[in-house]
């Protein structure tokens, strides 16, 4: 009789057991949320935890400039509940948005908006900076951006993208002062950065640095991109009269140029920096943080020697 | 029957600590938002006027120990005030700075109770009162509370250490303690918890005890 019993509570622990999903088991991501850029799907990433599922259009060291979108990139988009591009038109003729609305015109957040652009003057063309991400500060402007959408795109989740995107800024505070430390280790005439486009304008704004680039702010065909003969015999002399020690090369940017011109002013190549997209898996250059910090790290030392 | 009555309890048990456990794993904190609060801006030098009676005076300055209080209401509210040795700034970082809305400037919290959410810029020695608030028994019994103090220097006084002084005042005028924090001078905003002591008195060195002796 016993026995019997415990033969039914035992069925019957199972038959429960299987209707109530185990609460330690990873859940499926409830949304979909597609960003342009790398560095853009990683602060997505930070924000959304496991509900999302976040996807890049761009993979690692793909320049956004001149991208071309493939048939598949509007089948991602077209999957979205929530789409992020930067915006300022880093996205070369606005692909992103195009991408968006002629794939279901999903939502869509700017990142960028509400910085305050730098506006780089081209013999007269003023054009507005896209590559904003590299101030801390307006990382944090992007977060908050992101954390707007996820939140109207998923009321409940609110609490959840909050406290992560609190935990996030933080986290970039300490970046933003850790990387003004050591900036200040070096002679601030030795403070100068040249690489092969205009993509770190912002960085040295804030960093106190001064930027020195043969190809404009665009790799592309864009109004103020591209190399001149003009620009890169300045770029020579400003590094011949500063003395300036090392040059650097760009993960997203063919290497020729830079490498030309360190050739012709007498200057070493000071290591590869994270540009325009971040390091592929495992490097330390995968996440936001770690791109800025390794980025940090390559400049000060070579420019300390 | 009885075997059929048996497993339907067991089954009601099993669901029913299940579902709990499920509840107890799965709900979601509640928080209240911080309520925002409008602050009242003083010059340094208004703060020099005790805010007291001149029989007030009198009492204090024969033995701030001995204060009695009127009733149970006054001896739990307080106020303070916060002087800065440093231009503040909108906090970069802040959750809801967006580049489009005003971030906190300075805040000063007690337990999950915001005391002071300042958004407009405080200049170097300028101070701030805050809005009254009550302090636990538990905390005016052990003579102790904490406050979490947060600040942004600008960008001009981000790389020296600078004071921020907080005054702790009862509601009936009477100051209890004082207490300084400094700015990390590296660029990083303040956090810090200040411990004063909310028995008037305790610290002479409180706002307005000088002026008494
Ligand atoms: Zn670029």
């Amino acid at each position: 009789m016993i026995f019997r019993n415990i033969y039914w509570i035992f069925w019957l622990h199972l038959l429960l057991n299987s209707m109530i999903p185990c609460s330690s088991a990873r859940a499926e991501p409830l949304f979909t949320v597609v960003a342009s850029t790398t560095q853009i799907a990683d602060l997505a990433r930070e924000i959304a935890g496991d509900r999302c599922r976040v996807i890049s259009i761009l993979g690692p060291g793909i320049n956004p400039h001149g991208y071309m979108p493939v048939p598949n990139d509007g089948k991602t988009v077209a999957s979205a509940d929530l789409c992020l591009q930067n915006g300022l038109h880093l996205e070369g003729k606005n692909w992103m948005a195009t991408l968006v609305r002629d794939n279901g015109n999903r939502p869509i957040i700017t990142c960028s908006d509400g910085i305050i652009p730098l506006h780089l003057d081209y013999d007269g063309t003023v054009v507005d900076d896209p590559h904003a991400w590299f101030d801390p500060r307006n990382a944090a402007i992007y977060v908050n951006n992101i954390l707007k959408g996820l939140i109207v795109m998923d009321p409940e989740g609110a609490s959840q993208y909050t406290a992560r995107a609190s935990l996030y800024l933080n986290q970039l505070r300490v970046l933003d002062a850790w990387i003004t430390e050591q900036f200040h280790q070096i002679p601030p005439e030795k403070r100068i950065l040249v690489t092969s486009h205009d993509a770190f304008n912002y960085f040295a704004a804030r960093f106190g640095l001064t930027v020195r680039s043969p190809v404009g702010w665009s790799t592309g065909a864009e109004i103020g991109g591209g190399m001149t003969p003009e620009r890169r015999r300045h770029v020579v002399a400003s590094i011949r009269e500063g003395q300036v020690p090392a040059v650097f090369v760009e993960t997203t940017v063919n290497p020729k140029i830079i490498e030309q011109i360190a050739q012709e002013a007498g200057v070493r190549i000071g290591g590869h920096l994270y540009s325009d997209a971040m390091g592929p898996a495992g490097s330390a250059g995968e996440r936001y943080i770690g791109m800025m910090r390794e980025n940090t790290l390559t400049i000060v030392e070579a420019l300390s020697r | 029957m009885i075997r059929f009555v048996l497993a339907c309890l067991v089954a009601c048990g099993m669901l029913g600590s299940v579902s709990v456990c499920h509840y107890m794993l799965t709900r979601s904190p509640v928080t209240e938002p911080p309520t925002s609060i409008q602050p009242t801006l003083r010059s340094e030098s208004a703060l020099q006027t005790p805010h007291r009676t001149p029989d007030q005076q009198a009492d204090t300055t024969v033995s701030p120990s001995r204060i009695q209080l009127q009733n149970n209401d006054a001896a739990r509210r307080f106020f303070l005030i916060l002087t800065s040795g440093f231009n503040t700034a909108p906090d970069p970082f802040a959750l809801g700075s967006d580049g489009l809305t005003e971030p906190t400037r300075l805040s000063a919290q007690y337990g999950d109770k915001s005391i002071i959410t300042l958004l407009n810029d405080l200049l170097r020695g300028e101070s701030i009162r805050s809005s009254e608030f009550d302090v636990a028994d538990t905390d005016i019994t052990r003579g102790t509370l904490t406050l979490f103090i947060r600040a942004t220097p600008a960008e001009t006084d981000a790389r020296i250490p600078c004071p921020l002084r907080i005054d702790l005042i009862r509601a009936d005028g009477f100051p209890c303690d004082t207490y300084t924090l400094w700015t990390p001078g590296n660029g990083v905003m303040l956090t810090g918890e200040a411990t004063l002591n909310p028995v008037p008195g305790s610290n002479t060195a409180a706002l307005g005890w000088e002026l008494v002796k």
